[in-house]
């Protein structure tokens, strides 16, 4: 728990000093001069856009261009430089920002404005432009026609004129010759004529004058479309005022021109009058349009943006700043750490080692108990089996000797009676009758009471029977001491621990406590010439009897047989090999038979210790233990022992002889 | 001086690139109409969502029209009565202008209101006398589409609303690129065209049409006057007929006085499949609407024979949709 709210409060820090140079490193490199050149970058487009529209509106005036499509064509692109701005301010989150985009926005519309009027102005004024000379062309050939009808009507009406004065003349002599009445009539005649040609003559020149006026009328409007022309290249004042005049006069004349041309006229003067005002204003839209201050919108979002663009960058380097200070510090706080933990870990590792070692020692000691407690185990086996072996002989013994005890009762009866009838009899007989009598009876009393009881013991040879008693209950004592040497020998509770006997001692006192276990089976011996073995042999005899008693154990209920074989696997080790023909050990639990606490046996019946103990004493000898088993056919134990066992054998008793167990 | 070479080189090359651009800007400048792009791409997806989109009846408040309702496929995208008829019944005051070609257009409708196509459909979704509804009962309609909602999300990661319902109209819109044979004589092929409609395009030129039906879309980048030379509205008043609210044009959109009666230049493409003509509708054929322009726009008058080849050149700009 303690070590698990350490660990997190270590990774607490190490987050919040993470976390920490993280948001440094980000604040020092928030700043990309990337994005901050492509918005500045987008900003020149948008200068570089608005004088190129400006170029083409001017291309456009003087027809370089004739389409509008590059002054429309700049809408969408705008637009979309516009809205990605928009986008890109929203990041600033500053107003003023915002209000400058706008503000641009705002003053691209007004221009866009001003150029959608100057298209339409501009494509007016060109087609008044073009259309002004065939205007005037189609009203000077019907003018040409008009005057020369004019010019020919009075040629037709002067031709007469001369002839008619030769007339009068002729007939002015007649009359000077003659007088006669007919001649005056003749001059009267001829006067009248001449007056009719002077008429005449009038009207030709009138007709005369109107084509003069007609040719003056040619150049009024040849005037004018110069006029026009003139004020499209050079707008002055003069020729506006000039050409508003003509207009006028022009108008204001109209009834006096022949009907034909009066709608031409007309027409005309709309597209002259179209050309003056068009063109006037197309001056003054011209003028606007430089003068709407996109550039200089661009220019003060541009500085805003330098502005905003310096103070990230003088955060950003006050951020570099506090990345390499703090980048120091933590570096110094690794090290310092790593130095502590280095010093902790050393100590820490100390400390483990010996932990390790006590936590060995116990386990060992754990082990050892384990050990001492199979033993006592193997103890409660050995006392089962001589509490049988002890009991009936001790029972013997007890019976005899109270038979004896009985027998000897009787004994010391004959022998209290006849000690009394010896002193009696070696009593003075007394003075007096009365103690002679009393003597004489005493006497008879004694000596019958002696010969019955003298009787009594012959009767059933009571020596006899208690010497054979005796005999017997020695035998019987005798055989109840070999059987405490057999388990003396099967526990060696009176030897030192470890000493070099032969295996086969082991195997032959094992048997002895085993017998009571062993009466159905018939046991097959087969012992070689076998070494001594240094060995804890009470702890082997624990092993042999565990495996013989597994064996047993192993049998079908009407009995079996048990090898055991002992003979030398090599010069220096000692083979012991058991073999059943039980039921066998299943494949599938052969693994697990080594395991503690694995057990085949009902529950209750025994501990599971067995085997996995049985591998562990082996072991401890520095030996080896195998099994083969096939299920049917039987098993077979192998041990392979060392005549000298492993030093750490010795180191195990040396601290077992410590151990409180066996000295309690 | 290896580094002072090359700033040279550069500044040489850029110098003959700038030189190059010019004489390009020339080359173009001598033809006042531009042949239609041949290598815009777009989102085939979206195309088809906008396809769907652009048939769909439930934008309108009552399910009865759709855009194709009145932007029909065989009338070059317009529609052949004098006003189309929207969402209940309901007459609009302009006439039906061409979808198609129209994404080249520099603004949207006659009054020139509109600045993108984005922008007219949420126009005509609102407007009482297109679709009569809103984006909530539009989206609200359509998002029981599953397919339609699958496809949006498949094509826009916000999935269907305004925006994106606008932009792949708007997409489809500007697929509808109707290239024609007079295109192609643009394009360096001098018999894609009759040789009177080639007399019919000088005369287009001399008379002067091309003051304002100029550039790649023949029109649609600028707005002009109407009864620039003469004024329309009078004698049609003179007619009998009264001045309406759709004839004051981009007045209705700027309120400047100095734009009344101004709309937006049509695009002439496909102009001999879209009768009648004008923002009213008032011109019944193309004869008729090229007297007018002849008498209101360009204040002249032309021999009958002119303005017969000027219409068989206006016939040569009917073009082809893919579909």
């Amino acid at each position: 728990m303690k070590t698990a709210s350490r660990f997190l409060l270590v990774i607490l820090i190490l987050a919040a000093l993470t976390g920490g140079w993280f948001y440094l490193y980000t604040h020092s490199r928030a700043v990309s001069s990337d994005s901050q050149n492509a918005t500045l970058d987008r900003l020149k487009d948008l200068k570089q856009l608005d004088s190129d529209w400006n170029t083409n509106v001017l291309k456009a005036q003087t027809e370089i261009i004739r389409t509008y499509d590059p002054l429309s064509q700049p809408l969408a692109i705008f637009a979309s430089i516009l809205s990605t701005l928009d986008a890109e301010m929203k990041v600033f989150n500053d107003a003023e920002l915002k209000r400058e985009v706008e503000d641009i926005r705002t003053t691209i519309n007004k221009k866009t404005l001003m150029i959608d009027r100057f298209k339409a102005q501009n494509s007016l004024l060109k087609n008044s432009l073009r259309y002004m000379p065939t205007a005037y062309q189609d009203i000077q050939t019907k003018l040409r026609v008009e005057r020369e009808a004019g010019m020919s009507e009075g040629s037709r009406l002067m031709k007469d004129v001369p002839g008619s004065f030769n007339e009068l003349e002729k007939s002015l002599s007649t009359m000077n010759k003659t007088d006669s009445a007919a001649n005056a009539s003749n001059v009267n005649k001829a006067i009248a004529k001449l007056r009719t040609k002077m008429n005449a003559a009038k009207q030709a020149d009138v007709a005369t004058r109107g084509a003069l006026t007609l040719v003056n009328l040619d150049s009024q409007f040849s005037t004018l479309v110069g006029d026009a022309l003139h004020y499209n290249t050079i707008p002055d004042t003069e020729t506006a005022d000039r050409l508003k005049i003509g207009i006028e006069k022009t108008r204001g004349g109209l009834t006096s021109y022949p009907t034909s041309i009066r709608e031409d006229v007309e027409n005309l003067m709309s597209h002259l009058e179209a050309i003056l005002n068009l063109r006037t204003k197309q001056i003054e839209l011209l003028k606007a349009i430089s003068q709407v201050p996109v550039i200089a919108k661009v220019d003060i979002l541009h500085n805003t943006l330098t502005e905003r663009f310096n103070e990230e960058l003088k955060q950003q380097y006050n951020y570099q700043q506090l990345l390499l200070a703090y980048s120091a510090f933590a570096l110094l706080l690794v090290f310092g750490t790593s130095g502590v933990i280095t010093y902790r870990s050393m100590t820490e590792r100390e400390r483990l080692v010996d932990l390790v070692d006590k936590q060995t020692k116990e386990l060992k000691e754990n082990e050892v108990q384990l050990v001492h407690a199979q033993k006592m185990n193997a103890l409660g086996e050995m006392v089962a089996g001589i509490t049988h072996e002890v009991n009936t002989p001790l029972a013997a013994v007890k019976s005899g000797l109270q038979s004896s005890n009985d027998l000897m009762e009787v004994v010391r009866e004959y022998i209290d009676e006849s000690g009394k009838l010896a002193s009696l009899l070696s009593t003075p007989n007394p003075a007096d009758e009365e103690g002679r009598a009393k003597r004489k009876t005493d006497l008879g009393k004694l000596l019958t009471r002696v010969n019955e009881l003298g009787e009594e013991l012959t009767s059933f040879d009571a020596l006899g029977t208690v010497n054979q008693l005796l005999k017997e209950s020695i035998q019987n004592v005798d055989y109840i001491h070999q059987v405490v040497v057999n388990m003396l020998n099967f526990s060696r509770l009176d030897r030192s621990k470890i000493s070099a006997v032969k295996i086969e001692e082991g195997i032959e006192s094992t048997l002895t406590i085993a017998k009571h276990f062993l009466k159905n089976l018939q046991l097959t011996k087969r012992f070689g010439d076998t070494q001594p073995v240094n060995c804890d042999i009470a702890q082997l005899n624990q092993v042999l009897l565990n495996l013989i008693k597994n064996s047993a154990q192993a049998m079908p209920g009407d009995g079996g047989e048990i090898i055991i074989e002992t003979s030398m696997a090599s010069s220096k080790e000692v083979r012991v090999v058991i073999t059943d023909n039980g039921t066998g050990v299943p494949a599938d639990i052969q693994s697990k038979i080594w395991e503690p606490f694995f057990t085949t046996k009902k529950a209750g019946s025994g501990t599971g210790l067995g085997l996995s103990t049985c591998a562990k004493i082996i072991k401890s000898h520095g030996g080896q233990i195998e099994m083969q088993s096939e299920v049917g056919k039987g098993t077979t134990f192998t041990i392979t022992l060392p005549i000298a066992p492993p030093s750490s054998l010795y180191e195990e008793h040396g601290q077992e002889a410590n151990s409180q167990f066996l000295e309690s | 001086m290896l580094l002072f070479s090359n700033r040279l080189l550069c500044a040489s090359a850029l110098l003959l690139a700038g030189m190059l651009a010019a004489n390009l800007a020339v080359a173009q400048s001598e033809e006042p109409l531009h042949p239609l792009p041949t290598d815009l791409k777009f989102d085939q997806k979206k195309v088809a969502l906008g396809f769907k989109l652009f048939r769909d009846t439930r934008f309108a408040k009552d399910n009865s029209v759709s855009c194709v309702s009145c932007h029909s496929f065989q009338h070059g995208g317009a529609d052949p009565r004098v006003v189309p008829i929207g969402v209940a019944g309901t007459k609009h005051i302009f006439n039906s202008p061409s979808v198609f070609n129209s994404g080249f257009n520099f603004r949207q409708q006659w009054t020139a209101g509109a600045a993108s196509l984005e922008e007219v459909t949420d126009k005509v979704v609102n407007s009482p006398r297109v679709f009569g509804s809103s984006w909530n009962e539009v989206i609200g309609k359509l998002s029981q589409d599953n397919q339609l909602v699958t496809d949006f999300k498949a094509s826009y990661p916000t999935g269907m609303t305004a925006a994106t319902i606008s932009d792949a109209l708007a997409v489809y819109q500007r697929s509808l690129i109707t290239p024609s044979r007079f295109d192609k004589f643009l394009r360096g092929d001098a018999n894609a065209i009759t040789a009177d409609e080639k007399q019919g395009y000088f005369k287009f030129k001399a008379y002067g049409c091309v003051g304002c039906h100029q550039g790649m879309n023949v029109g649609g980048n600028m707005v002009q006057r109407f009864g620039a030379m003469h004024d329309y509205f009078a004698d049609r008043k003179k007619e009998g007929k009264e001045l309406t609210d759709a004839d004051k044009g981009r007045f209705n959109v700027t309120k400047d006085p100095d734009d009344m009666f101004m709309f937006k230049v049509p695009s002439l493409r496909n102009v001999a499949l879209t009768a009648p003509y004008f923002h009213n509708g008032s011109a019944a054929t193309l004869e008729e609407a090229v007297d007018v322009m002849f008498r209101y726009q360009l204040g002249r008058t032309a021999p009958a024979a002119d303005k017969a080849l000027i219409v068989k050149f206006l016939q040569s700009l009917s073009g082809e949709i893919k579909e």
